[in-house]
């Protein structure tokens, strides 16, 4: 048929994908509150969760392999995305831990060395975040992987599934700095979740007016309920309304819970949209439609 | 150094999928799994309808996404042109699947046997005697090799590419229309260098800068 939607990458890759980014999101905010030296409980265990989330991406990753005798060889030709992609993933995990584990016992984080470590590994984790959007982006045949807007998207949604992630591990505050936490990090989740619903609408806007092969692709993605319910509602709309109530409006004890439950929308709504930009990736047609 | 490429006459092709089946022949190539096909469909609105064919193979483009994105280097392409799998590198990982916009990259999840469980003598064809670009593992993808073993065995026996059955690919060979021509590209007395000039030969999907070595004629 003219319209082919890709059936090489799956509900694993995506799986992988957002723990990718989230990897990067969570490592890159633990590691600016840790210069900023606040919230240290929060921050000295999203230094080594971080990471953590790296392995199980790479794990799942190296699992979807056909010959996995052959995974070490990901990271021989650079020009590939996915090469550099592993890479970024390699230098998070090793420099991430590297400077998370040292800095549980010793002032490892407040030492040049430590910095510069950390520094690396922060890197490593704007690359990782980018990553989801560019990866696609070098599959030319795909429209909708082509467009611009995709490495802004993955870049907010991993931020997003960093501070997500650090909203779960909240409770290790104590009941005045876990309000204190939503308020801070809650402001800027607002503004995030602002420019990804910016970066979507263009998204959508751009690729509907595009090829045939995009529009469809995105009209398919419009009817998805992986996309409307899981990446709007709740991955970006529920979050929103409850920062925006939890920050500005609500006063009492259900504010402590709400980074949890926001924490636990912003990782789901950030799986979603990975899972439904896949799925719905349409290959350019060969012939006349 | 030659760059060998392909043309094919759209006016010829009837559609008999002669060089599918031709190919899998020669290639032990396993079910599911095709290096070259022919799409079918229709054009026109009743009652001015027409049916066309589009055969498709891997173009072997010149700049090639699939080479590009190969994260192990498992994908190569020889200086005449032709694009090819080292199946000692290759992961598996699919990325060349995506990036081709040809779709003539198929992932050998497992290699199947075309009649029950066991494979017939004929698929238990040893290893050995395959040609290298043919011993696709399952885990890896394959796809069209320009027929690589008979150009090169044929270059060895002093016959000529595209001119010579024996040391041109097998789809030519079987093509009962004639419809497929192959040579060399840098060379402008060759058939298929004139066939382009004269008939105005295109390539699929040109906007894409693939630089594809298939041309088609209308």
């Amino acid at each position: 048929m003219a319209l082919e939607r890709q059936t090489s990458w799956g509900k694993l890759t995506a799986a992988a994908l957002f723990l990718e980014g989230v990897c990067g999101g969570t490592f890159l905010v633990a590691f600016l509150l840790d210069l900023l030296k606040i919230y240290e409980p929060v921050v000295r265990i999203g230094l080594l969760v971080g990471p953590g989330l790296g392995i199980i991406a790479g794990i799942i990753l190296f699992s979807k392999l056909g010959i996995r005798g052959n995974g070490w060889r990901v990271v021989l030709n650079l020009s590939s995305w996915m090469a550099r992609g592993a890479l970024s993933l390699g230098l998070v995990i090793v420099f991430g831990l590297g400077y998370a584990i040292p800095s549980l016992w010793l002032p490892w984080n407040e030492t040049v060395g430590g910095i510069i470590v950390g520094v690396i590994a922060a890197i490593g984790s704007l690359i990782l975040m980018l990553y989801g959007g560019l990866v696609l982006g070098a599959a030319k045949p795909i429209p909708t992987w082509n467009s611009s807007t995709l490495p802004l998207l993955s870049l907010f949604t991993s931020l997003l599934g960093g501070m997500g992630i650090l909203f779960l591990l909240s409770p290790v505050l104590g009941t005045v700095q876990i309000v204190n936490f939503l308020h801070v990090l809650g402001r800027a989740g607002i503004i995030l979740i602002i420019l990804e619903l910016l970066a979507l609408w263009g998204y959508i806007e751009v690729g509907l007016r595009g090829s045939i092969s995009s529009a469809n692709s995105l009209g398919l993605t419009l009817k998805m309920p992986s996309f409307l319910a899981g990446a709007l509602i709740v991955g970006l709309g529920l979050p929103l309304a409850l920062l925006i109530w939890g920050i500005f409006i609500a006063d009492g004890a259900l504010v402590i819970i709400l980074p949890i439950i926001v924490g636990l929308l912003l990782a789901i709504g950030g799986l979603y949209l990975r899972y439904t930009v896949l799925k719905a990736g349409m290959y350019i047609a060969l012939y006349p439609v | 150094m030659a760059r060998w490429g392909m043309v094919i006459d759209l006016k010829k092709c009837v559609g008999c999928q002669s060089c599918t089946i031709a190919c899998k022949a020669h290639h032990f190539v396993p079910p599911g799994v095709f290096w070259t096909w022919a799409y079918d469909y229709d054009i026109g609105q009743y009652p001015n309808v027409r049916r066309t064919f589009l055969p498709m193979l891997c173009m072997h483009c010149q700049k090639s996404p699939c080479v590009e994105v190969c994260p192990t280097g498992a994908t190569i392409q020889r200086e005449d042109g032709i694009v090819y799998i080292d199946y000692t590198k290759c992961a598996g990982c699919r990325y060349c699947e995506l990036a081709c916009p040809y779709r003539a990259r198929t992932f050998n999840d497992k290699l199947r046997n075309y009649f029950g469980d066991k494979p017939t003598p004929y698929e238990e064809f040893p290893d050995e005697l395959r040609a290298p670009e043919e011993r696709y593992v399952a885990g890896s993808v394959s796809k069209c090799t320009f027929c690589m073993d008979r150009i090169e065995k044929g270059l060895k026996d002093g016959l000529k590419p595209g001119v010579d059955h024996e040391a041109t690919p097998i789809c030519i060979a079987a093509c009962i229309a004639e419809a497929r021509s192959f040579g060399d590209l840098d060379d402008p007395d060759s058939e298929i260098s004139r066939l382009i000039v004269s008939r105005g030969g295109f390539q699929l999907l040109r906007e894409l800068g693939t630089d594809p070595s298939v041309y088609y004629l209308h």
